[in-house]
């Protein structure tokens, strides 16, 4: 309905966000009430020690600086290395970027030996450098 | 999918989310409240005349007028036409800009500052711009983490999609609204997290395009993607804005008209540009260019262009839910808070595991509904005093960070009575301030879901304070 009234693009956009209201009739259908707890924990304090807090100033490091700067490099060298337009191969750049960023930020998180994750990434940032500098880009093929 | 996978994706949630929440829910809150930035710019100022449409010869005599009145130089000169979705006539240049009526005349100075400390705050965090936006990009890209390692980690996605249990102490219920919000918008939530990252990471791949194959020459790297000027050399002269505006019924008929751009002014390159939204397109607007004297030279070739130069031009209207009309910015609206109630369930499971910490516990909910305070005041004294809103909003915020730590009632229900309070307040002080024109469409249209916010938080408030969920 609403790609014919208003064409594909916005009809697109509808019919992946309009089930996130859509699903809720059903989800109100089928809620429980559980039963009231019987018990009530003790808070537990939050911890503080200079190694903890240290290590939590490292991974905002590594998430939002190295990170950054792996994910751009290597968004840029794949997306140079497709064969279209330049004007493609940019657009698609831009929107590859923050998804290879989103996926090294769940690996960062996922593996337990951090230090060898860091040296992926400079490996992976290091390979996507030298591709960047060496590629003959910016030679138009048309797609 | 193994459980060692689904822990690891927990952990990576859990991290990002956590230690990420206060930016997340700023920029997830203000850039639910901007969706209708364009709806409080009107309410800032109720009382301006609105039009349908404007003739050629009204744009002309009200940039007659404007620019009697303003000779300081410019490189731009701007009209913002009624068909845009603000109903109004605005004539600016580079420092000023002023609404026009009926027959051309000027009426009063266009003053937005509090949905331009709205939008600042989503778009920058009120930091320094390139800082700003490229830390809330980030934000876009940790978005994506999260869909990502929260789709990963759910460990019953098929037999819990349709699953809400209430009651016991909470806790359930918020782990399933979290959980029915994140996997049933998630394509929501990647379209945000991507197109948000596109304002400020665009700008580093343009600088790193540059460097590596154009000598530093940015314009080169924008050219491959926007469509350069053309290259005129004409006699210097008055820009010809009324006749151009009245050629586009015949050259686009169809296509809305946003606003139009004098590039160059008082130069020998002037050039006219109008921008005008196609329908069935998601790019911002196809833009027509004439010369000084109002002549048509073509179109940038946006809308027929290549699929990537769409893509990048399609950003701002799938961002900001701009492409429908109401029905699509209410649709952002309802799913943006849906993603803002993600980022206060997430911290609050979080909180809830940990017993809830009583200061910590205290300061979450004083940043998330003082945040409602903040903004609230900081609207109201925009009202009275002409000062910087953005230091206003955070030395508000700051003043109830503090008082959280000194005050130890100062808990969920404390803060969500203070966030009502300080609405209905600067409701009243609106009516005040706005006498009869806080009675008109554009003053009701944001005022009426404000009072229902009272009327909810105040509701909620009891609630809590009966002890129950």
């Amino acid at each position: 309905m609403w790609s014919r009234a208003t064409g594909w693009e916005t009809g697109s956009v509808f019919a992946l966000c309009l089930p996130a209201i859509g699903v809720w009739p059903l989800i109100l259908a089928n809620r429980q009430t559980l039963p009231s707890p019987k018990n009530q924990p003790a808070p537990k304090p939050l911890s503080f020690v200079r190694r903890e807090v240290l290590q939590h100033a490292g991974h905002y490091l590594v998430i939002l600086i190295v990170l950054l700067v792996v994910s751009l490099l290597s968004s840029l060298a794949v997306s140079l290395a497709l064969p279209m337009k330049e004007t493609g191969q940019l657009a698609t750049c831009i929107v590859l970027l923050p998804v290879i960023w989103g996926l090294l930020g769940y690996h960062y998180f996922a593996v337990a030996s951090k230090p060898k994750a860091l040296a992926l990434y400079t490996v992976l940032g290091a390979l996507s450098a030298a591709y960047l500098l060496f590629i003959p880009a910016f030679q138009a093929v048309s797609v | 999918m193994n459980k060692t996978t689904k822990q690891a994706a927990l952990n990576a949630h859990s991290w990002v989310g956590v230690f990420l929440s206060v930016l997340l829910f700023l920029v997830c809150w203000s850039g639910t409240l901007a969706v209708f930035h364009q709806e409080f710019e009107r309410w800032e100022q109720p009382g301006v005349t609105e039009l349908e449409s404007v003739s050629g010869d009204v744009i002309d005599t009200a940039m007659a007028n404007f620019l009697a009145e303003h000779k300081e130089e410019t490189h731009h000169l701007f009209v913002v036409l009624p068909t845009s979705n603000i109903p109004r006539l605005v004539v600016e240049n580079d420092h000023t800009a002023w609404f026009a009526g009926a027959s051309g005349e000027l009426l009063e100075e266009e003053s937005v500052s509090f949905t331009k400390m709205l939008v600042d705050l989503h778009l920058y965090l009120n930091l320094p711009a390139s800082w700003g936006m490229i830390l809330v990009s980030a934000l876009g890209a940790i978005i994506v983490t999260l869909v990502i390692t929260g789709i990963v980690a759910h460990k019953r996605i098929k037999k819990d999609a349709f699953r809400l249990r209430q009651g016991g102490n909470g806790q359930q219920y918020q782990i399933d609204l979290h959980n029915r919000f994140g996997l049933w918008a998630s394509p929501f939530h990647l379209i945000i997290g991507i197109t948000g990252a596109y304002f400020g990471l665009a700008g580093l791949v343009l600088v790193l395009v540059a460097q590596l194959y154009f000598g530093g020459d940015r314009d080169a790297v924008i050219e491959k993607i926007f469509t350069p000027d053309p290259e005129l050399s004409q006699p210097v002269s008055t820009p010809q804005i009324g006749k151009a505006v009245e050629q586009m019924a015949t050259i686009a008929p169809d296509n809305q008209l946003i606003f139009l751009t004098v590039h160059e002014v008082n130069t020998p390159e002037q050039f006219i540009e109008i921008y005008a939204r196609v329908p069935g397109k998601m790019i911002y607007s196809e833009n027509y260019r004439f010369d000084s004297a109002g002549n048509y030279l073509g179109a940038a070739g946006y809308a027929d262009g290549h699929w990537g130069k769409q893509v990048v031009y399609a950003m701002y209207r799938l961002h900001f839910g701009d492409f429908a009309g109401i029905p699509s910015k209410l649709l952002y609206f309802v799913l943006g808070i849906m993603l803002t109630v993600l980022c206060i369930s997430g911290m609050e499971i979080w909180l809830a595991k940990k017993a809830n910490p009583p200061l910590a516990t205290r300061l979450w909910h004083c940043v998330v509904w003082g945040s409602v305070s903040a903004l609230a005041l900081t609207a109201l004294i925009d009202m009275f005093a002409a000062i910087p809103l953005i230091p206003v909003f955070w030395i508000v915020m700051a003043l109830n960070l503090t008082l959280t730590v000194a005050v130890k009632s100062l808990d969920k229900s404390a803060w969500l009575g203070m966030s009502a309070l300080s609405v209905l307040v600067m409701l009243f002080a609106y009516v005040i301030c706005h006498g009869g024109d806080a009675m008109s469409l554009p003053a009701l249209q944001l005022n009426i879901p404000m009072l229902a916010y009272v009327g909810w938080a105040l509701l909620r408030c009891k609630q809590l304070r009966a002890g129950t969920n």
